[in-house]
């Protein structure tokens, strides 16, 4: 089951990818080439070569390999991106396509359309090659061909080392080709295709022809008065074009006559080559080459696709298709009534909407409450009711479950683990915890970011590990879980820990801390999150532990989360990503603190109290004989003092991750929902706030940042306790 | 008789015999195809009393040939007659139908 919902994701992700290659593609049709379309191109193609490398779909890996080197090809301006090239790679989507879909049906180790594969194909390394003439000459050179012993492993590295090899047009080919498929009333007009070919002699000779006879029905299908027979034939002759079409004048209705001159381009020649079944251009391409089209090179890179297509598993394409497509196509459309596909703008346009309404509503409340109208009050009650389920049914339209980052997991674990020869027990928890699907795919990043680490450089060898005293097989940890309004991701290993003491030598070397002021550990730890803070020197002494953990420190940080890492050393080391949960609406409480109002998001608060007796000038109270430190809202925010001054204060006391902290404010209002507007740029930069909301009455109320505040306490704790230290060092003097 | 069957060893025979053309290539595909049903693995082609064929006769040889290839059956054309031998030099069709090994006796002597 696990496995399905990979390969549902691979299936999605490439999907999705192609949709955007096919709109890039289209994009540069309509407006021209642009850098930005082609890389967009190319990444789609390589990253859906990645992933299916990953659950080694090989056969789509082979494909959109041969897609990507073109694409790169022509990045590197060494290939003109014309129609040809557009339809082409165009037709190469729609096969990815069913090659996804035959993933989809669990029939990946089956080749939906070989011919149409080997033809694609075919042309694939045909335009490739005529990527550059100017290339070329040199090339040749330098590129010379194998014996044809080995022809197999030749031509399939030929493919891969295309770029070494000559591109040259094929001037050196001297030929006519005519191509040849008449229509199937010839012999009953009584028109003999071979008088045609006799006729032909008389204007030149022959080089070389190739009955084409898989366009003959089976024996039971077959009329044997149709004419089912193609050709194509090498023509030496210095006619004209226009003498060989007269050739064929009478039958030129229905048939197909194609003509190439002597020295077309190769893509002519693979069209060509498109149209035949696979054993008749395998043939064609033998003939071809017999007759020097192609130089020895070029007919490697060629071959190589025709050997790939020989090497493909033969599949009755006809019989069993056909019967399977209605069935998938039922399936299809169940599906499409169980999932709806919707534009994320539309909905956050539907949540401003909902935004907008649960601020209309308490407006709305807020004058029935002044009325005093019980009636009026009572019904809205019941749309505050009403509002709150569908602020939350809104909200958990964007909300997916955090597996769709940690189902990667399991198979890059397993593959980084073989690739450094560890043994790891890979456990994941609390995978079904929901996040803003925005969230969930910035993550992926970080979080494989920190895995990497944790195995590379967290873990030891087993031996290591044996002689440390702790068994061979590491274990890693993924855990996702809620805690307290927002989602805290954890990744565990139990190896050897980070080493305290470098990193503070580190940290001092590189001119973070004096290294004389009294730092937590958490301070300390802290420091792997600056840029460039690991050095080549660390990834052996401090086990690298910070290669890049400034990037996951931005990522998360953009994320409005936090990251922190808890390690001990010869244990093992937890990195802890806490995110919020979610960005628009949230349940707040309101607090006045002068005449200002602030909320506080209600996940936060752990309870309200009232101000304990304190000393003052300290910022800390004792709460049922607990330490609690607090901010004094008004002092923080230079507040005027209440004019109808309360006495009695109450002091909010709110917790993030581990921390609890107290607000002092003036008075508490209740509950709302706020929905969050961003403060203004003047104000982005403003510490303590987090956004604002507008209020019932149309006040506007700022949000208080809690992880800020909550971590000044603690700042201000450790400075205070220094300040005491210092005092005692003095009055003991 | 147009057509005859004989078996030799493990050999079909097949001696075709008049035209093989858009004329006669409705009556002698059935005939022809008359070998599949048979079982001796390889089946000799006697066309040496062919006087005339053209692309129609061609298609027909050839549809045999691909039909015996998918029971794993071999077709030759053991004797030629010299419209057949231009028709296949024409097309360069003969190494499609693989060289006799078998002796053939004079065309007419078996019946």
């Amino acid at each position: 089951m696990k496995k399905d919902s990979a390969r549902d994701a691979v299936v999605q992700e490439a999907r999705e990818l192609l949709v955007a290659m096919e709109a890039a593609l289209l994009q540069i049709e309509m407006e021209g080439p642009t850098r930005e379309c082609i890389n967009a191109i190319f990444r789609a193609a390589h990253t859906i070569k990645g992933s299916a490398g990953l659950f080694a779909f090989d056969s789509i890996v082979q494909f959109t390999h041969q897609v990507e080197h073109l694409l790169d090809l022509v990045r590197q301006d060494r290939l003109p991106l014309n129609g040809h090239l557009m339809s082409l790679l165009l037709q190469c989507g729609d096969y990815i396509g069913e090659l996804v879909d035959a993933i989809e049906r669990g029939q990946e180790t089956e080749e939906p359309n070989a011919e149409r594969r080997t033809a694609l194909l075919a042309e694939l390394a045909l335009v490739a090659l005529t990527a550059s003439t100017a290339e070329a000459v040199e090339a040749a050179g330098a590129g010379q061909p194998a014996a044809a012993g080995d022809a197999v492993a030749g031509q399939r590295e030929g493919l891969g080392a295309i770029d070494e090899i000559t591109a040259q047009a094929p001037a050196d080919y001297p030929y006519w080709h005519l191509s040849l498929q008449f229509n199937e009333n010839v012999l009953r007009d009584g028109l003999d295709p071979l008088s045609f070919l006799h006729y032909l002699r008389s204007l030149g000779r022959i080089v070389a022809i190739l009955p084409v006879e898989s366009g003959i029905p089976d024996a039971a299908g077959m009329d044997a008065e149709s004419c089912y027979l193609g050709v194509e034939i090498c023509f030496a002759s210095g006619s004209s074009r226009q003498t060989l079409e007269d050739v064929f004048e009478f039958v030129r209705d229905d048939s197909r006559i194609d003509i190439l001159s002597p020295h077309s381009v190769l893509a002519d020649y693979a069209t060509v080559l498109q149209r035949l079944a696979r054993e008749d251009a395998a043939r064609l391409v033998g003939l071809w080459r017999h007759h020097g089209l192609f130089n020895e090179t070029q007919w490697r890179c060629l071959g190589a696709a025709t050997v790939d297509e020989a090497a493909a598993p033969v599949v009755p394409v006809a019989a069993p298709d056909t019967r399977q497509r209605p069935r998938l196509l039922d399936e299809r459309r169940a599906q499409e009534q169980k999932f709806i596909k919707i534009e994320v703008s539309k909905l956050d346009q539907l949540i401003d909407l909902v935004g907008e309404l649960v601020i209309a509503g308490a407006s709305a409340r807020l004058i029935a409450r002044r009325r005093k109208d019980s009636q009026f009050e009572e019904a809205t009650q019941a749309i505050d009711g009403l509002m709150e389920q569908i602020r939350d049914a809104a909200l958990t339209l964007r909300m997916v479950q955090i597996n769709e980052v940690f189902q990667r997991f399991p198979r890059i674990v397993r593959d980084i683990a073989r690739d450094l020869d560890k043994d790891i027990d890979l456990i994941m928890t609390g995978s079904d915890t929901e996040l803003d699907k925005s969230m969930v795919e910035r993550l992926a990043d970080p979080l494989m970011h920190i895995v990497r680490n944790a195995i590379d450089h967290g873990i030891e060898p087993a031996n290591e590990r044996l002689a440390a005293g702790k068994p061979a097989k590491a274990t890693l940890r993924l855990n996702a879980t809620h805690e307290s309004g927002s989602v805290l991701i954890e990744v565990m290993d139990d190896g050897r820990g980070m080493d305290r003491d470098r990193i503070l030598e580190k940290a001092v070397a590189q001119g973070l801390t004096s290294g004389e002021e009294d730092l937590s550990d958490a301070d300390i730890y802290r420091f792997v999150f600056e840029p460039g803070f690991s050095t080549a020197r660390q990834v052996t002494e401090l086990s690298g532990r910070g290669v890049g953990m400034d990037v996951v420190k931005r990522n998360i940080e953009a994320l409005h989360g936090e990251v922190s890492i808890d390690t001990e050393g010869g244990r093992g080391t937890v990195v802890r990503i806490r995110l919020p949960l979610t960005l628009a609406i949230i349940s707040g409480f309101q607090v006045v603190v002068g005449n200002a109002v602030f909320v506080i998001p209600l996940d936060m608060v752990v309870e309200c109290i009232d101000m304990p007796p304190h000393q003052s000038g300290s910022h800390i109270v004792a709460v049922r004989d607990e330490p609690l430190p607090f901010v004094p809202l008004r002092e923080l925010f230079d507040l005027p003092e209440r004019q109808q001054g309360r006495a009695r204060k109450s002091l909010v006391i709110v917790q993030y991750g581990q921390l609890r902290a107290g607000l002092l404010v003036d008075g508490l209002l209740g509950e709302c929902q706020a929905v969050i507007k961003p403060l203004g740029r003047l104000f982005g930069k403003v510490k303590g706030l987090s956004g604002s909301t507008i209020l019932g009455d149309g006040r506007v109320a700022l949000i208080l940042d809690i992880p800020h505040l909550v971590h000044h306490t603690q700042q201000q704790e450790q400075g205070n306790a220094a300040v005491y230290a210092e005092r005692g060092v003095t009055s003991a003097q | 008789m147009p057509l005859t069957y004989s078996v030799q060893e493990d050999s079909l025979l097949l001696t075709v015999s008049g035209g093989l053309t858009i004329f006669q290539a409705a009556e002698r595909k059935p005939e022809l195809l008359h070998a599949l049903t048979l079982v001796q693995p390889r089946v000799v082609l006697d066309l040496a009393g062919v006087d005339e064929i053209d692309t129609a006769g061609i298609q027909l040889l050839l549809l045999l040939r691909r039909e015996l290839a998918e029971q794993d059956r071999q077709l030759e054309i053991g004797a030629y007659s010299p419209a057949v031998v231009a028709a296949l030099d024409l097309l360069q069709l003969h190494e499609r139908f693989g060289p006799a090994e078998v002796l053939l006796p004079p065309a007419g002597e078996h019946a």
